[in-house]
């Protein structure tokens, strides 16, 4: 990850190198169940591909959240 | 980029529901952070600009006041920004024109007002409620740039901005980029902010709360104007810096800016009116005049005595400057006085001789020696507060007469910030965090005195909250109903608060419209101080209603009655005292008082003005009461801890009682001041730090010892005066009280028919409801007539001494129309209840009317006239017969259903024969017993209370009623833990109750709910 967000990311055996930030955003999601923020990225791959990642800063892991089509 | 930061679009929790904390504390986390200019705009409203400059002032911080205003065609919003004090005037005019040109509570500011004014303002386009975010989330591009240029069109360059929020929202890239765009092509600049709620990311949860509040919908729904995220806090500049890296030109600009803008000039100023003086004349010395007169109507051949004293205090008042004060308030006075509005002031102000000569209050502040430096000191320097209470009918006429003198534009009414209390936080919090209303309503009534974090805390020792142990749920309402304590809610209307001001009120702050529909300038009490503006607290009493109503029904009879003349030494005023017997007498009927007066035996008035200082929770708490009654009643010696406290102590038997006899005593013995006394007693009296406690303390002992006063003399008198002057009450005010409640006992005591019909139309005031006023009239003798359509007027009247008659202005609901009903009646009566639907009546009303039997006197088949009305069947009423007439159980049970009280009889009094066979005594029974007997009652319980007491354990004090009297009664803390929630859940008002017959009332042993299987 850079200044900007994921550069590139492996998702089932596949290196995807992102291409463009093209939005980002961070969501709370339902606080007062505990659920943690996260920080989410839309990207666009170099194949073309646009996905949805994201990540939780406090355990630090990583998700792909989804796959546009 | 320059260190620091600066935010410049921030709301404080006065955005009321859009915004989190306090200015204060959002200036405290800026500061924390290095941040050196902090706006503060919320939204439509300036009212946190006080404590927001104040604080700013002390933290060193830039502060700018602006607001958050919509824009009309629903346009979205627009932060407006007042560079300097020119500019808050304007943007004040702008939004005051917001608010008084719109419905209450939604302000929009028009476009010819936004031409006026905008000039002189920087306006920012605001996040996605903004202007450029409102179209952008349209997705009309075209809107876009025809906004911008109209905004141009209005602001100059260098006065608007293109506001790039570092929000981390979805779609907020493309937004920028789009802001970026119009900003290049239409050389407005962008500009860095964050749209701040809340001063730091934890305390988003709150936020997130009170915008589920705002918007009525619970946690678990989603809304588009709920944020998804906790990103709208004081962000650190470097984290700004961070989110909007791909646009450095914007944080810089937010930081140029900044050092353009400054605060307005708000604090430290005067803004008193001038009295308009006769020609020539000039204030000091038509002040002396005027007191030259009042001293002479006021105390005649010892004028010239009293004299130094005056002298003394209208150099003070001459040196500080508020000659022009005292002519405001001694003309709003007079005018009372000429119009025979019953009036009296009350308060510190009660301490002035000049008060008292002019004819402000009635407390011979001379012949008591008050100390005027409780009330004014030239090292105090602040504004003095003269309260005055007028006849609560009367009052707003002698707050038009104020409008009136000094103009509309000048005068207007005071604000309060209503606050979250704990019980409407729970109520609030605990719907959005879906709990049953029914929960929630047995949670919010089961809550103590106490604050929520204290609750929490001893939620063990709670017996009505212990069910919900174990509950995270209802710990993480507690959590957060106590996180929104203390916030403001919503703007409300001081009870007596008017500011008059010099220029007029809109160069201090915009006015808005109240409930009620007055103008009122939306600071509290404490604010308009600091913003130099003179305050008259014309407040309105009930009790002088009360008076007034009773002396006009005792002058029918007895024309040359005089109020003012009332003998001060009537001995039955003094044995109802004595007695106890003393419910409906002003500031001396509530459980306490009537229990120290059954001990004190007050038989002069110095014994009343006692009792009102002593009934405090201080005096209480700090066990003052039984050492002074002790004293006064020779059990104990009357000693001093030194010969010249005597004078000043003689009165009290040497006990420190009153906040005047601190200032005195550091005056004699210590030689201080008169201001420095006050300073000792203010330290004293507002509980401050042990250190600060300690340091007067030796400033104290060493200017006595200097003085020659013995060093263990020294160090007594100052253990006293700490130990007791926290505790201490205005001695002024009490005296300024005593006169009242010492004439309203006397009304109680001889003319009790009048007084009681004073009481009941000056309803609702007092500790005590309705329904104990009629029991207590009852048991006086007086026959209590039920409303009747055909014979009750408005108010209560007295057909006949003795005789009282209910008015049917006490029917919830019938407000303005129970005159209509009176002024409309035909000349032989109403026969019908649909002619009162034919007057405008709606029918549930008309229905209420006839279920409380105000038709009885038609015919007293309410079931057959009910069933008329909902048919609308003029003629069913000939088919009606006395036969089918209700109970008296069904009688009462409507009367307290529909009225809160019953009019023929207290609600036990149906089944007393039951009662007494079942082996359960009344009040009265229970009254003439032994103490030590145990007895069992059913008993109408009210107020159970938990109030401070020395030992921190929680007793409960009670009242038990029923259609003989009243009884007050105390439950201890192991009773407490085992039946206190039969006390405080709202569950029926009637328990069955057993405990043991004491002295002064009952020790109750244990309740239990009354289940009624009698008659």
């Amino acid at each position: 990850m850079n200044q900007e967000g994921p550069y590139a990311f492996r998702w089932q055996r596949r290196y995807v190198r992102v291409a463009k930030i093209l939005d980002s955003w961070r969501d709370v999601g339902e606080w007062w169940n505990a659920e943690p923020e996260l920080w989410f990225w839309r990207v666009q791959g170099m194949e073309q591909g646009v996905y949805e990642l994201a990540w939780d800063p406090q355990s630090d892991r990583w998700w792909l959240y989804r796959i546009y089509d | 980029m320059g260190k620091g930061g600066a935010h410049l679009h921030v709301h404080s929790a006065f955005s009321f529901l859009e915004g989190s904390a306090w200015p204060q504390r959002l200036v405290e986390e800026a500061a924390r952070q290095g941040i050196e200019t902090l706006a503060l705009t919320d939204l439509h409203r300036v009212s946190g600009i006080v404590p927001f400059l104040e604080a700013a002032e002390r933290h060193g911080i830039r502060a700018v006041v602006g607001a958050e205003v919509e824009l009309p065609e629903g346009w979205g919003r627009l932060v407006l920004l007042a560079p300097d004090h020119q500019g808050y005037l304007a943007l004040s005019q702008l939004l005051q024109a917001a608010h008084l040109k719109h419905p209450r509570g939604q302000p929009v500011v028009e476009w010819e007002d936004l031409e006026q004014w905008g000039s002189g303002l920087v306006a920012l386009t605001g996040d996605r409620q903004g202007v450029m975010g409102r179209a952008w989330w349209s997705q009309d591009r075209k809107a876009m740039v025809d906004r911008l240029q109209r905004l141009t069109a209005i602001f100059s360059t260098g006065k608007l901005y293109l506001e790039l929020t570092a929000s981390h929202l979805p779609g907020d890239r493309a937004f920028h980029d789009v802001l970026a765009e119009l900003s290049e092509r239409h050389h407005v600049p962008l500009i860095a902010t964050n749209a701040v709620h809340y001063p730091t990311k934890a305390d988003f949860g709150l936020f997130d709360l009170l915008t589920c509040i705002r918007l009525g919908q619970p946690i678990e729904s989603v809304h588009p104007e709920r944020r998804i995220n906790a990103e709208n806090y004081l962000k650190p500049w470097a984290l700004m810096v961070e989110a909007l890296a791909r646009w450095p030109q914007a944080l810089r600009n937010a930081l140029e800016l900044a050092e353009r803008l400054s605060p307005p000039k708000l604090l430290r100023q005067r803004r008193a009116p001038r009295f308009q003086l006769p020609p020539g004349a000039d204030a000091p010395r038509y002040l002396a005049q005027l007191v030259e007169q009042g001293g002479r109507w006021r105390y005649g051949a010892r004028w010239p005595k009293v004299l130094p004293r005056v002298q003394k205090e209208l150099k003070v008042i001459n040196e500080l400057g508020f000659q022009d004060y005292f002519l405001v308030v001694w003309d709003v006075a007079r005018w009372a006085r000429r119009q025979g509005i019953r009036f009296a002031g009350r308060g510190s102000a009660a301490d002035s001789v000049v008060a008292y000569v002019l004819g402000i209050t009635s407390v011979d502040a001379y012949a008591r020696n008050l100390q005027f430096e409780r009330f004014m000191s030239p090292e105090r320097k602040e504004t003095p507060d003269i309260d005055i209470d007028f006849d609560a009918r009367r009052r707003d006429e002698v707050i038009a007469y104020v409008r009136q003198r000094y103009g509309s534009e000048r005068v207007a009414r005071v604000a309060t910030y209503q606050t979250y209390r704990r019980r409407l936080a729970v109520r609030e919090i605990g719907k959005v965090l879906g709990f049953p209303a029914e929960e929630l309503d047995r949670l919010a009534k089961s809550l103590p005195e106490a604050p929520l974090r204290v609750i929490q805390e001893r939620w063990e020792a709670i017996p009505e909250l212990r069910q919900y142990r174990e509950s995270p749920r209802m710990r993480a309402l507690l959590r957060w109903a106590e996180a929104a304590e203390g916030l403001p809610r919503h703007l409300g209307t001081h009870l007596g608060g008017v500011v008059i001001s010099e220029e007029p009120v809109v160069e201090v702050g915009p006015c808005e419209h109240s409930a009620k529909g007055e103008v009122i300038l939306p600071f509290d009490k404490r604010d308009v101080e600091q913003l130099g503006l003179l305050k008259l607290d014309l407040l309105a009493l009930r009790a002088f209603t009360a008076v007034e109503e009773a002396v006009g029904e005792i002058r029918r009879r007895q024309p040359n009655f005089d109020y003012e003349a009332i003998p001060a030494d009537d001995p039955r005023t003094y044995r109802r005292l004595q007695r106890g017997e003393s419910i409906g007498v002003f500031q001396l009927e509530s459980p306490a008082q009537r229990a120290l007066a059954q001990r004190l035996h007050p038989d002069r008035w110095e014994d009343i003005v006692a009792s009102l200082a002593l009934i405090r929770p201080g005096p209480i708490k700090g066990n003052m009461v039984d050492p002074f009654i002790a004293r006064r009643q020779g059990r104990e010696p009357v000693t001093y801890p030194h010969p010249d406290l005597e004078p000043i102590l003689a009165k009290t038997y040497g006990v420190v009682l009153f906040q005047e006899q601190v200032i005195a005593i550091a005056s004699t013995l210590a030689g201080f001041t008169p201001g420095e006394a006050d300073a000792l007693r203010r330290v004293m009296t507002h509980g401050r730090s042990h250190e600060e406690m300690a340091r007067i303390g030796e400033q104290f002992k060493a200017k006595a010892i200097a003085r020659g006063v013995e060093p263990a003399v020294a160090e007594t008198v100052f253990q006293q005066l700490a130990g007791y002057a926290s505790y201490g009450f205005n001695e002024a005010h009490a005296t300024a009280f005593a006169e009242t409640s010492y004439r309203t006992a006397y009304l109680l005591e001889h003319h009790p028919t009048e007084y009681f019909l004073g009481l009941l139309n000056a309803q609702p005031m007092g500790y005590y409801p309705i329904d104990i006023l009629l029991v207590e009239a009852r048991r006086r003798g007086i026959q209590v007539l039920p409303i009747d359509i055909n014979a009750s007027a408005v108010a209560t009247t007295m057909p006949n001494p003795g005789q009282l008659r209910l008015g049917l202005g006490m029917v919830p609901g019938l407000g303005e129309k129970a005159a209509r009903i009176v002024e409309r009646r035909p000349p032989g009566g109403y026969r019908h209840p649909l002619e009162l639907v034919e007057a405008g009546v709606e029918q549930d009303l008309v229905g209420r009317l006839v279920r409380i039997g105000a038709f009885d006197g038609v015919t007293p088949d309410r079931e057959g006239l009910l069933a008329a009305v909902v048919a609308g069947d003029r003629l069913g009423m000939w088919s009606l017969t006395s036969r089918s007439a209700w109970s008296w159980g069904r009688i009462i049970y409507w009367d307290y259903r529909e009225l809160g009280f019953g009019q023929h009889q207290q609600l036990l009094a149906p089944w007393r024969d039951w009662l007494t066979r079942q082996g359960y005594f009344s009040v009265e029974g229970a009254k003439r017993l032994k103490p030590g007997r145990r007895v069992r009652m059913v008993s109408t319980i009210f107020r159970p209370h938990r109030p401070p007491t020395r030992s921190g354990k929680i007793v409960v004090f009670l009242t038990l009623y029923d259609e003989t009297g009243v009884l007050e009664a105390w439950m201890g803390p192991e009773r407490y833990q085992r039946f206190g929630q039969w006390l405080f859940s709202p569950h029926s008002p009637i328990l069955a109750v057993t405990g043991r017959v004491e002295e002064r009332g009952l020790a109750v042993e244990a309740v239990e709910p009354w289940r009624r299987h009698g008659p």
